[in-house]
């Protein structure tokens, strides 16, 4: 019941969220095409993967909640993990790159880990009994939807960075898109804290949700001021 | 590669400002006023001018003795895309 619930709370808002990221994307593409910039073809391909990983962790995991019935209680948290773990690597290879824009050094690169975190998965299995949606602890929960803590925790480290530099672009220009580009970073930052904190204490994970849903909508807002400015 | 990105963004900034002088001025403007506005040679600004009259965003008019150059609609589109590409450059505090 709970995890359902989770599940159904982290795929709908994700949607969102790449709907979002997908929308920015378009948007530097259109500036790309116009302006031929190695920066924002950067953009593009940065929110483009966001977006990519966002949805197709959103829906991917709305599908195989509904099919929970049917799955095997190893496949549902295989699968589960497998996207989890896709979306990380997206996450923090689109906030890399996002960073490398800023930073116009070096190359981006992203944190893969190959199934460290699979393996206390695969240990809890025996416990699970034929319903998978129904056996699980909150415990467990955090860690089907999200991939591993350290993960969490060198993406953390990249918007921090992003967060300082939108920060003091705010501070310099003190205008009101710099403000909701600076209070989205702040807020993915903040989100992200709860995403790690989250593996050991699962109320958080919702709280994670509701900053980076916040993140996104303050991103969207900026978007809808610059195409109708 | 560097030079290549610099090559293109001068091109657009200086297209850019070349049609914000233009629309400031009413929509037309004479050579002149472009010069100075845009800060361009005279030659430059000639070279400008006739590969944007042959990509449609100005169109150059007589009117009695007097050459002005009036911005097209399609000269319009691409300024309010230029304003709202550098509005998004600045909200994430990037520029190009």
């Amino acid at each position: 019941m709970m995890i359902g619930w989770f599940i159904m709370l982290s795929s709908t808002l994700e949607v969102v969220e790449g709907l979002v990221a997908m929308l920015t994307c378009y948007l530097a593409l259109r500036f790309y095409s116009l302006a031929r910039e190695r920066l924002f073809l950067a953009l593009f391909t940065s929110f483009l993967i966001l977006g990519l990983g966002l949805l197709i962790h959103g829906l991917a995991a709305g599908v195989v909640l509904l099919m929970a019935p049917r799955l095997r209680p190893s496949t549902f948290v295989l699968t589960l993990r497998s996207l989890a773990l896709t979306l990380s690597i997206c996450e923090a290879f689109a906030y890399g790159l996002l960073a490398y824009s800023y930073t116009r050094y070096g190359a981006p690169r992203h944190g893969g880990q190959t199934g460290q975190g699979v393996l206390p998965s695969l240990m809890l299995m025996p416990a699970l009994a034929a319903s998978p949606t129904n056996s699980m602890g909150q415990e467990v929960v955090v860690g089907l939807v999200r991939f591993h803590p350290l993960l969490e925790g060198l993406i953390l480290a990249i918007l921090a960075y992003l967060a300082f530099k939108t920060i003091s672009n705010f501070l310099s220009e003190k205008d009101v898109n710099p403000f909701l580009v600076s209070f989205s970073f702040l807020f993915l930052a903040a989100a992200r804290v709860c995403f790690v904190l989250a593996f050991s204490l699962t109320i958080l994970y919702i709280t994670a949700h509701v900053l980076q849903l916040l993140a996104f909508l303050s991103l969207l807002i900026v978007l809808l001021r610059v195409v109708r400015a | 590669m560097r030079g290549r990105t610099a090559r293109y963004r001068s091109k657009l900034r200086i297209i850019a400002d070349i049609l914000t002088v233009i629309n400031e001025e009413g929509g037309a403007a004479g050579p002149t006023r472009i010069l100075y506005g845009a800060n361009l040679s005279h030659e430059r600004m000639m070279r400008y001018l006739a590969e944007m009259e042959e990509k449609g965003l100005v169109r150059r008019v007589e009117v009695g003795n007097r050459t002005l150059y009036e911005i097209t609609d399609r000269g319009r589109k691409l300024l309010r895309e230029v304003r709202k590409m550098e509005e998004f450059l600045r909200a994430f505090g990037l520029g190009i």
